[in-house]
């Protein structure tokens, strides 16, 4: 399939999307924190893995290689959003973590949840991207670290900052654990 | 690559449904028709301020989200270059699309056919339906100019107002503008043949010919307040502009009467689950919900939605304390779908109960 999709065939194309979109629009949709800008982000993300697809050597990788470019793609489009707060161009809006949440969550995952999407508002892009890969889709380290093509040492440096704003975000609400 | 540990992932909602990637590809089979190009308008972080102040103002300027592709990630000076240039055609994709433009910008369309719309500043365009035999749009206000591919086999309509103007592969400019009178329509071809259609009137307009009338409604607003839509693809185009507009009861009902006349229609899998997704998140309605979703998977042929109708329907039993329901549900999805796409939210659901 992946092969086909290589040779610009529009039919496995779209099989790719089909099988894969629920994967991507999850990923995007955890990545963003909210359904803004989400069909956008799937869309361009599909569009950049069709584009570079013949640089995939192993067709066997294409998920994790897909999962490599959005998040790369998301990380542009928080920096661009962030640019556009800074600027006053976009209002910062508060993520809202109950819409987040699937009805019937475990206690212990809704708290966590809550705490990490409180978290990320206040985190550079890449802190934010690194919490969110390995704190709510459950990575690795060094599979995180090649999700984001960086270096472990840099994963490792922020997710600390990320769990120091986390452990303020949790302070500040009187939560200790 | 590994999952371990607890998966939080799974304790969050769904971020689409099948249906939404089906609407998905019909944008990106769109853009990757056109000329192959790398980078992303509203992806560029360029590295100076100056150039980023550009970016963002350009960016800003439009309601219409910028996916233009565009050149690989500049220096400065070529950033403030590209914030100089035209934006390229944005996708119009799905029925129910809206484009709206700024008072000061206007935007290049591209609908999967080629045929291409320049709307103009302040001006807004919906795409009422695109199927095989025939595509529709509405010019709900401001200019456009349709540079309409010839197509034997699709009628294309741009509808304003209660006047449809049907086009055999054409170039025309439309505008409508609000008077003291009401509004007013005036179209001009400049290449092929246009057929303005009215009420009571049809006539055909040639190359280098313009016409002029005043109108007085929509058609939509038409059909809503006098005869009710006769075909499944009218009620399906009511109940997207009343979801559009915030009336989501008037959607469902639309939804339900498709469902109910016109259950071999290939739209109503689609309706019936599109009508429990209203009720179940908007309407707060999951008995009702459950028995749309149920419908969906009676008449859905492709497997994927009646999967998602399957899992939808357990969830609007859950929400509606159904137990017995729900775990039978439950199971019946799981011994189905072991590996389904929502077998993990599945699972979580009447547990407890």
């Amino acid at each position: 399939l992946v092969a086909a999709a290589q040779r610009g065939e529009l039919r496995a194309q779209e099989v790719l999307v089909k099988k894969y979109g629920l994967m991507v629009n999850g990923l995007c949709f955890r990545l963003l924190g909210s359904r803004e800008d989400l069909d956008d982000l799937v869309q361009e993300s599909f569009l950049q893995a069709f584009r570079s697809l013949k640089t995939l050597d192993k067709p066997e990788a294409f998920r994790g290689w897909l999962s490599a470019i959005v998040v790369r793609t998301a990380h542009n489009l928080i920096r661009r959003r962030r640019l556009m707060s800074r600027l006053g161009l976009r209002a910062t809006r508060p993520v809202a973590v109950e819409d987040l949440i699937a009805p019937g969550a475990p206690l212990e995952a809704m708290f966590e949840l809550g705490s990490i999407y409180r978290a990320v508002q206040g985190l550079p892009a890449k802190a934010r991207i690194a919490l969110v890969l390995r704190r709510i889709e459950g990575w690795q380290l060094d599979e995180v670290a090649t999700l984001m093509g960086a270096s472990l040492a840099s994963v490792k440096r922020w997710l600390t900052d990320a769990d120091r704003v986390l452990a303020a975000e949790r302070t500040e609400r009187g939560v200790r654990r | 690559m590994n999952r371990p540990e607890l998966r939080l992932d799974e304790h969050m909602i769904d971020a689409a449904s099948q249906a939404d990637v089906a609407r998905q590809w019909l944008r990106i089979e769109a853009k990757l028709a056109k000329p192959v190009a790398r980078g992303h308008a509203w992806l560029l972080i360029p590295g100076a301020v100056g150039a980023a102040v550009a970016v963002a103002l350009v960016l800003s300027a439009s309601h219409v989200r910028p996916s233009a592709p565009s050149a690989p990630a500049p220096s400065a000076p070529m950033a403030a270059r590209r914030v100089a240039a035209p934006v390229g055609p944005q996708a119009l994709a799905g029925d129910g699309a809206r484009v709206e433009t700024g008072s000061e910008t206007a935007r290049t369309l591209a609908l999967a056919d080629g045929s291409r719309i320049a709307l103009g500043a302040g001006g807004s365009v919906l795409l009422a339906h695109s199927g095989k035999n025939e595509v529709r749009l509405v010019l709900e206000r401001g200019k456009a100019d349709f540079d309409v591919l010839p197509d034997a086999g699709r009628r294309f309509v741009v509808a304003v107002a209660d006047v449809d103007f049907v086009i055999a592969g054409a170039r025309f400019v439309v505008s409508v503008s609000d008077g003291a009178a009401g509004k007013t329509v005036t179209a001009a071809v400049e290449r092929g043949t246009v057929e303005v259609r009215r009420p009571n009137a049809r006539s055909l307009l040639l190359a280098g010919e313009s016409w002029s009338g005043g109108v007085t409604a929509t058609p939509a607003a038409s059909n809503e307040r006098g005869a009710a839509p006769e075909d499944a693809r009218s009620l399906l185009a009511v109940a997207t502009r009343a979801r559009w507009q915030g009336r989501q009861r008037d959607a469902a009902a639309a939804l339900e009467k498709l469902c109910r006349r016109f259950p071999n229609d290939p739209r109503a899998a689609l309706a019936a689950f599109e009508l429990g997704r209203i009720q179940l998140d908007t309407l707060h309605e999951p008995a009702r919900a459950a028995q749309s979703f149920q419908l969906a998977m009676t008449l859905a042929r492709e497997p994927v939605l009646r999967e998602d109708a399957a899992a939808r329907r357990t969830e609007a039993l859950d929400r509606g304390g159904d137990a017995s329901a729900c775990r039978s549900a439950r199971e019946a999805y799981l011994s189905e779908y072991p590996t389904g796409a929502h077998a993990g939210r599945v699972t979580g659901f009447c547990r407890d109960r």
